[in-house]
């Protein structure tokens, strides 16, 4: 018994590192990786590099999966309904909008109003070529969606065949919005492959909505213009949006409406709904897939280098290392250099990153329009990742340690 | 003069590198008292090397043969032979300095892995021993900026700063010239007179030769009978 206490104490002896030593892991690791970083830069960029990577591909995924939920963020109201076939906005799906009026008769809705959405081909205004864009309806008098947000006048939509256009849309429509501000009005027609009959549009005003991956821009206009572009009926709506009474809980009044409403609809909270549009994108798009691979890569070239860096740095210095063994420093002093300088070795490279990335941002921005955006909490939660990462690489790093013998010093 | 405590005993050793290769040291046997200076001289070859390199404990050697500090070295475990390094300096012939660290950091790191230091004592005392090492005014700078008989003396002062109990020291002042080399000599000999420390010097220096407490000669792998001085 007193043999193992012995045991159990001297492991512990050994464990532990007295401060003073401590911090020498410290100064002797940080002079150590910054002598070893003026040596080698391409290896300091790589792991740089690597977070780069990462960053760059966690706010393109980031991206895509807000513009794919702008529309949900504008709809006005606390509950949606939708078809129960529905998958994502991007491809619309209908119910009828009797089922959503059946919604009115709960008493903790206060109204409820229909969006209807269709794909509408149009022509490019300079080159003629076609193009297709997202034609959002709605009620005028009940807009499914928070207009002044949208920094959008609906009252000249009234009159049929008259649009909003999206001034944040790609440039791929031709140049609507700068000859909207010269002319006051442009004019524009549909193109559909299966009529020969073009729908003159015309081009009255600008709202900031804002494209997606799939739809380079989107087009406001009346549910009456939109259904006589898309030939659908007035009566099939693609999203019910439920606004509720003061105080109503909005996950409750979803369960009840969902019992109310007869079978093929859904009917769920807005949270729900955006939640449901990013596991579309997620899971059953390759796109969440790929980006989270190229974040992965990232991830793997930063621990590759920092471990190449630590594996030089390692071997360069053994003769060192071997005199401090010789004067008694335990093991646990060199483990603890170990992941002190790869620890080092991860701080050293983000702010670089970060800056890069910052800059990679700015000309995804200007190029896409996409609302890249780099977030403290992405900064810090992708650093956390690298350190971690490099810890994991101290670790496999550690194995070289076995090499320092003081007897290669005679 | 060899009244004082015994340090290290060496009693019967006999050394070979591997199984098949030749004997390199044959049934040494000697001891270190402290404040002894013991110089070891012997052509190269002899097995002067190997011995100092037994003693700090740079190899293992068998049970039986070798007690530090009445411990016997070829039955500790990793963990008391750490310990007994900590009590043990060596001044190699080549300086070995961290090349990462300045001067003082470096006479430092001869010290901060002791138990119980002071870090303010720690580089107070490094920076005295640099001052006693004529290098005061180099105390920030990093080794390749200094000479070879300055960067010894940097080496030798990390060797002194922890106060070792046993100080081994392997042809110290073969590569120094005439200043550098009286400073070493005068440093050590200082500590074993204020510290009662023990010193096992190999050398052909005759410098060291006069401050010598105990002279032994090695041939071969055999050493001479001892004769005091």
């Amino acid at each position: 018994m007193r043999d193992l206490n012995c045991l159990f104490a001297s492991k512990r002896r050994e464990g532990m590192l007295s401060s003073d030593l401590f911090r020498f892991a410290i100064t002797l690791s940080f002079q150590q990786a910054r002598a070893k970083i003026r040596r080698n830069v391409v290896a300091f960029a790589g792991i740089a590099g690597g977070i780069v990577l990462v960053l760059v591909q966690l706010g393109f995924q980031s991206a895509l999966y807000e513009s794919a939920v702008r529309l949900h963020r504008i709809l006005n109201g606390e509950i949606v309904v939708v078809a129960s076939e529905f998958r994502s906005i991007q491809d619309p799906t209908w119910f009828s909008r009797e089922w959503l009026v059946m919604a009115q008769g709960h008493p903790a809705v206060a109204s409820v109003a229909p969006l209807y959405l269709s794909p509408v081909a149009v022509r490019n205004i300079d080159d003629r070529t076609v193009r297709t864009l997202l034609g959002i309806g709605i009620e005028l008098d009940e807009p499914a969606l928070k207009t002044e947000r949208l920094d959008a006048d609906l009252r000249s939509l009234r009159i049929p065949g008259r649009i909003l256009f999206d001034r944040k849309s790609q440039p791929s429509y031709g140049d609507v919005i700068g000859r909207l501000q010269r002319d006051g009005t442009v004019e524009m027609t549909t193109a559909s492959y299966s009529s020969p009959l073009q729908e003159p549009l015309t081009v009255v005003g600008s709202h900031l909505l804002g494209g997606t991956v799939v739809y380079f821009g989107t087009a406001l206009m009346s549910a009456a213009t939109l259904t006589s572009i898309s030939g659908q009926p007035l009566q099939r709506i693609n999203i019910g949006v439920v606004k509720l009474k003061p105080n109503a809980n909005a996950a409750e009044v979803a369960a009840q409406l969902q019992k109310l409403l007869p079978e093929g609809t859904l009917a769920m909270t807005l949270p729900t709904f955006v939640r449901l549009e990013k596991r579309f994108w997620s899971n059953e798009t390759p796109i969440g897939f790929l980006f989270d691979l190229g974040a992965l890569i990232g991830f793997l070239i930063s621990g590759i280098y920092i471990y190449q860096v630590l594996f030089q740095i390692v071997d360069e210095n053994l003769a060192e290392y071997a005199v401090l063994k010789s004067m008694g420093y335990p093991n646990s002093f060199f483990a603890v250099l170990v992941v002190c300088t790869a620890t080092i070795l991860a701080i050293a490279a983000i702010p670089p990153a970060v800056a890069v990335s910052f800059i990679v941002y700015e000309i995804c921005v200007a190029a896409t329009l996409l609302d890249l955006e780099l977030t403290t909490a992405r900064v810090l939660g992708v650093g956390g990742l690298t350190i971690l990462i490099a810890t994991l690489s101290a670790w496999f790093a550690k194995r070289r340690l076995h090499r320092i013998d003081p007897a290669a010093l005679m | 003069m060899a009244s004082g405590a015994i340090l290290a005993r060496v009693s019967g050793l006999s050394y070979r590198y591997a199984p098949h290769e030749p004997v390199v040291l044959r049934d040494i046997s000697l001891t270190i008292r402290q404040g002894e200076i013991v110089v070891l001289t012997g052509p190269s070859g002899s097995g002067k090397t190997t011995l100092l390199s037994l003693l700090g404990m740079m190899r293992r050697v068998e049970p039986g043969h070798m007690r530090l500090f009445d411990t016997d070295v070829g039955s500790a475990s990793a963990l008391e032979i750490a310990a007994l390094r900590r009590r043990v300096r060596f001044i190699f012939q080549k300086h070995y300095l961290l090349r990462s660290l300045t001067a003082l950091q470096n006479v430092v790191a001869g010290v901060v892995a002791n138990v119980k230091t002071d870090r303010r004592w720690n580089e107070a005392r490094a920076l005295g021993l640099l001052t006693a090492f004529e290098l005061g005014d180099h105390t920030s700078k990093w080794p390749d900026q200094l000479s070879v008989g300055q960067q010894q003396r940097v080496a030798v002062a990390r060797s002194l700063v922890g106060l070792p109990d046993l100080l081994l020291a392997d042809e110290p002042t073969a590569s120094l010239d005439r200043m550098s080399g009286r400073l070493v000599i005068d440093r050590i000999s200082e500590a074993v007179r204020t510290t009662h420390c023990g010193v096992l010097i190999s050398t052909h220096d005759d410098r060291i030769m006069d401050v010598a407490t105990t002279r032994l000669q090695i041939s071969d792998g055999m050493l001479l009978p001892a004769t005091g001085v």
